[in-house]
Order: C-alpha cells, then sequence, then structure tokens
C-alpha cells in the first residue's frame, strides 16, 4: 500500500491529468479555429499543416469585411436573438408563476403537454410553419422569425422555470400579500429577484438557441439582408466555395463573443439553471 | 377564488396561445398530411387513410432508419453522460483555475453547429486535416483515415461530433448538483474509511440520480430527433450509411417529394418516443416512489 502524503501526490497529478486532457479536447479545435483565422490562405491549405502559424496576418478579416456584408448578418443575429430572448423569458416565466402560484382547471396538463410538443420533430414542423407565416406576411419579417423562436423555445423555458419557481418558498409572497400587495407588486418585488438565477439561466438557453439557430432562420428569411449569421456562413461556403480563410475567421469572429460572455456568466449558469431539478 | 383562477389562466395564456399557434397548428397539419397523398410541389391531396402507414411500415429502408436512430441516441447518451459525468467530477475538485477552465468547457456548446461541423470536417479531413497529420507523425497509423468517408466509420466519427458538441451540457448540469451535495458525508466516509470508489457508489451516485435521470430524457428525445449535425455532415451518407429518422423523413419529404410520407414517418417516430417517454416515467420514477 503507498503511504498517504503518495496517495495524494498520485491523486493531484490524475486530476491535473484529467483536468489538462479536458482542456485539450475542448480547447484544440478553438485553438485550430483562431489560428486558421489569422493563417495566410496559402499558409491554411498547406500540407503538412503548421502547427503555429509562421506568419500572421489580418487580411482574411479585412477581407470578410470588404467582400462579404458580415455586418448585416452580426446585426440580424443580434436582434433576434436578444429580442425573442426577451420575449420568451417573459412569457415563460409568468406562465412558470401561473403554474405553480394559481389553481385551475388543465393546470397539471400543461407540463405533460409541453414535453410532448418538445418532441415533435422540428426539420417536418418547418414546412407548415412557413406556410402559415407567408399566409400573415410574416416570412421574411424580424417579427416572423422572432415569434418562431419564442414558441419554440416556450416549451422547453416554461418547463424549466416551472421546477425552479416550485422550490421558492410561499410564505414571502403570502406575507406580502397579506400586507396589502397585489400580484403584480409580489411578481415583481419578491418573486423575480428570488428567481433571479432561473432566470439568467433560462435567458442562456433562450439565447444561446436563437444565437446558433440555422433551420429556422434559413427557411423563414429569404433576403440577403436578412439573413443571420448562421445562414451567412453557410451562404459563403455556397458562393466563395469553401473558402477556409474567409470561413474560420468569419467562424472566429461568431464565436469568441460568445464563448467570452460565457466565461463571464457561467458561474450563474450553473448555480441557477438546474436550482429546481437539483432539489428534485 | 374565482377571480385567483381568471389571473392564472390569464398569465398562462400567451404561452397557450403562442404554441398553439406556432407549433400546435403545424402539428395538426402534419398530422393530417400524413393521412394523404401530397406530393411536395403540387397542390392536390387526397385523402388516403392509413395508406401511407402502411407503406412505411413494409419499407426496409425505415427501419434500417430506425435502427440507426437508436445507434445514434444511445451511443450519443451514454457516451455524453460518461464524459460529462467524468469531467464533472474533475471539475469539482479544487484545482488552480478552475474557474476559468469551467467556463472553457462550454466552448463545444456554445458555438452554431455550423461552425462546430466545418470545424471539425476541417481538422478531421482526409486530404489536408491537422488530426491525420499528427497522428500519422506520432506513428500511431499507417495511412490517413477516412473519418467521414468510408461507410463504416463514417457513424462512429459523427457520434465524435455529437458528443463533442453535447458533453458540456451533462456537465453543467451534474456539477451544478455535485456543488450542492454536503462535504460532511464525505468527511464522515473518509473517517470511516471508505475508499474514492465507495465513496461514488454510496454518497455521489444516490445524489445526483435525480438530475441524471431528468437530463438523460432531454436529451435522449433532442438527440432521436436532431437532424442538423447529420445533415450538414454527410447528408446521410455514405450511402445511407446514417441516415436516421429525421434524416430519412427530410429525404423523403424535400428530395424525393413525397411529402405526405416524409410526414408519415414524423409521426410514427414521434409516437415511438412518446411511448419510450411514457415506459421511461414509468420505469425511472416508479422506482423512486417505492
Amino acid at each position: 500500500m503507498l503511504s498517504h502524503s503518495a496517495k495524494k501526490i498520485l491523486k493531484r497529478v490524475g486530476l491535473y491529468t484529467g483536468v489538462g486532457l479536458s482542456t485539450m479536447l475542448v480547447m484544440g479545435p478553438l485553438y485550430w479555429l483562431v489560428s486558421s483565422a489569422f493563417k495566410t490562405p496559402a499558409a491554411i491549405v498547406k500540407y503538412p499543416p503548421d502547427l503555429l502559424p509562421k506568419a500572421i496576418t489580418l487580411e482574411n478579416f479585412r477581407l470578410l469585411f470588404a467582400q462579404t456584408p458580415f455586418l448585416t448578418y452580426f446585426k440580424n443575429s443580434v436582434i433576434t436573438s436578444v429580442v425573442s430572448t426577451f420575449l420568451s423569458v417573459a412569457v415563460a416565466s409568468v406562465a412558470a408563476y401561473s403554474l405553480t402560484r394559481f389553481r385551475y382547471m388543465g393546470r397539471r396538463l400543461i407540463p405533460r403537454l409541453s414535453l410532448f410538443l418538445y418532441m415533435l420533430p422540428r426539420i417536418l414542423l418547418i414546412f407548415p410553419l412557413f406556410v402559415l407565416l407567408y399566409k400573415v406576411k410574416l416570412t421574411n419579417t424580424y417579427t416572423g422569425l422572432v415569434m418562431a423562436y419564442t414558441a419554440f423555445s416556450l416549451p422547453f423555458l416554461v418547463y424549466l422555470l416551472t421546477e425552479f419557481f416550485k422550490t421558492i418558498p410561499v410564505d414571502i409572497e403570502d406575507a406580502a400579500l397579506i400586507d396589502g400587495a397585489n400580484r403584480c407588486q409580489v411578481f415583481f418585488r419578491v418573486t423575480l429577484p428570488l428567481g433571479l438565477p432561473g432566470i439568467i439561466a433560462a435567458s442562456i438557453f433562450a439565447f444561446i438557441w436563437a444565437w446558433n439557430d440555422y433551420l429556422f432562420a434559413y427557411i423563414l428569411m429569404s433576403s440577403p439582408r436578412k439573413y443571420t449569421m448562421t445562414v451567412g456562413i453557410a451562404h459563403l461556403v455556397q458562393k466563395l466555395g469553401i473558402n477556409w480563410a474567409h470561413l474560420m475567421a468569419a467562424a472566429t469572429l461568431y464565436t469568441i463573443p460568445s464563448l467570452l460572455f460565457f466565461i463571464i456568466i457561467h458561474k450563474r449558469l450553473i448555480k441557477g439553471a438546474f436550482g429546481g431539478a437539483v432539489k428534485g | 377564488m374565482k377571480r385567483e383562477s381568471a389571473i392564472g389562466i390569464a398569465l398562462v395564456s400567451p404561452t397557450l396561445i403562442l404554441t398553439a399557434l406556432l407549433i400546435g397548428v403545424p402539428a395538426v397539419y402534419v398530422v393530417w398530411l400524413s393521412l394523404t397523398s401530397k406530393h411536395l410541389l403540387l397542390r392536390q391531396a387526397d385523402f388516403v387513410g392509413l395508406a401511407n402507414y402502411l407503406r412505411v411500415l413494409q419499407d426496409s429502408s425505415f427501419w434500417s432508419a430506425l435502427k440507426l436512430s437508436f445507434v445514434w441516441m444511445f451511443a450519443n447518451w451514454a457516451i455524453q453522460l460518461i464524459l460529462g459525468l467524468g469531467i464533472a467530477l474533475l471539475l469539482n475538485q479544487k484545482f488552480v483555475g478552475r474557474t476559468i477552465i469551467r467556463g472553457i468547457v462550454l466552448f463545444p456548446y456554445v458555438i452554431p453547429t455550423i461552425v462546430a461541423i466545418l470545424l471539425i470536417k476541417w481538422i478531421f479531413s482526409e486530404t489536408y486535416g491537422v488530426s491525420n497529420y499528427i497522428l500519422l507523425k506520432m506513428g500511431m497509423i499507417k495511412k490517413p483515415i477516412q473519418w467521414f468517408t468510408a461507410p463504416s466509420l463514417a457513424m462512429t466519427s459523427l457520434i465524435g461530433i455529437g458528443v463533442w458538441k453535447y458533453f458540456p451540457f451533462m456537465t453543467i448540469v451534474i456539477l451544478a448538483r455535485l456543488q450542492t451535495i454536503d462535504p460532511e458525508l464525505y468527511s464522515a466516509a473518509n473517517v470511516d474509511g471508505a475508499s474514492v470508489f465507495q465513496q461514488f457508489r454510496y454518497i455521489t451516485l444516490p445524489e445526483i440520480s435525480g438530475v441524471i435521470i431528468f437530463i438523460s430524457l432531454l436529451r435522449c428525445i433532442w438527440m432521436f430527433n436532431m437532424f442538423d449535425i447529420i445533415w450538414l455532415t454527410s447528408r446521410g451518407g455514405p450511402i445511407r450509411a446514417t441516415t436516421t429518422l429525421p434524416v430519412y423523413s427530410y429525404i423523403k419529404a424535400f428530395k424525393m417529394q413525397q411529402y405526405a410520407v416524409g410526414c408519415t414517418i414524423a409521426i410514427i417516430a414521434t409516437a415511438f418516443m412518446i411511448v419510450g417517454t411514457l415506459l421511461f416515467f414509468r420505469i425511472a420514477l416508479g422506482k423512486e416512489e417505492t
């Protein structure tokens, strides 16, 4: 048997090895993405490839801005993602509040129904959805896409926030109600602050889905001025052929903001996301 | 009391209306279409009853696709769970730079699918991908591996993409739960002389079983329905080696233009999932209640 301190050292080594491997697993491709974005086009297609870029260039980024409507795509992504996140979290939290604080017929049925809606395959639903939105002239509009994002994220968000709100004690709210506050005040001053971690987590999930979505943006937006970033990138592949230089530059620009954002926020995500399910 | 109910219903109605309109109506339409003979481009749709269903259930391609879907779903779930759990356990320990690395581990989940796929296709390209280069240089293989073009390897590579992209989801949730476990339990176990494995089995595992069940269900549903990754990477090929049910229904609907048949396949797939979920609830939650 090993001595106590030898065991400890072994544990430490094992831990750091594990962490190191996991980091490489995740960072490896990230490093390749970012380093490729700074390589010259010749260096990118070279084989054997340079593991460390021999010459760094900003040309790819410059060309990206000059030859493609990158900023437009980025703007569209930001608008649709932010608005739909705000909308879906607002609607979902109000619904979750209703489901956990009020009694009415059919109340228990709704979360189950949400789960079943969640099971429907999106690729087939998209076509009827397109036809539906086309008839009300909402295709190729921000409104249409935002509504689609909102509606499709609601089943999951309502489920998530309901579980979460269940863990917020009702006593404080009841006390406030007895003291004469109305429901509205209670919701905004008591429930929301207490439920903030869950709300933040829900917002993050909603935002990721909208930001990363390709299917809905592709089907519902037909004019290039309205393309979001994901569709834009795919479009670049088709239009310019596989121009890896541009692609890596675009992908880097699109990914790094979200990555930074998440490194900063992830603590909240871990804390808040599954407060409800965690206890259960 | 009545007024309270009214408020409650009012609060939940935006959700109900939005989902009924934008999800419910298309869903009903898809069910309706599965009972017709609608061609993608033609307007006419004759009612054919269950003819499509009979045809699909006798189609051997359907059963192959179903089998592939199960393989895809199960492999993804299992490996994501094991990898996610392992990394969560690691990240639960104290070490230098822990906070940053916990954020970095999210990376695959955060990037858009299309970026991830382009990146991975690029790295694992058999002609000029860096992965083959490294493997060749390290002497681990003799010639470049055809990650995505060899039928036998394609599904495995795709599962690899799915695992890489989505394991962080498991890690985050499990880690959140791990952090709420009372450290006293472990100290007491240490005093009693329990080994690391025993501690895992008798303390950790029971505590996290709840969340594991929760995310396993969601993951399985999500993976069973997954379309993007497979379609964007391999289009269901090579030679149908990666054609899962969603891909098959898409091909039927939009490539072969038999839109009604595509709908039928999707409905059958959903039926499988509903049955699976009900069974799941019965088994998993039934156990907890006894």
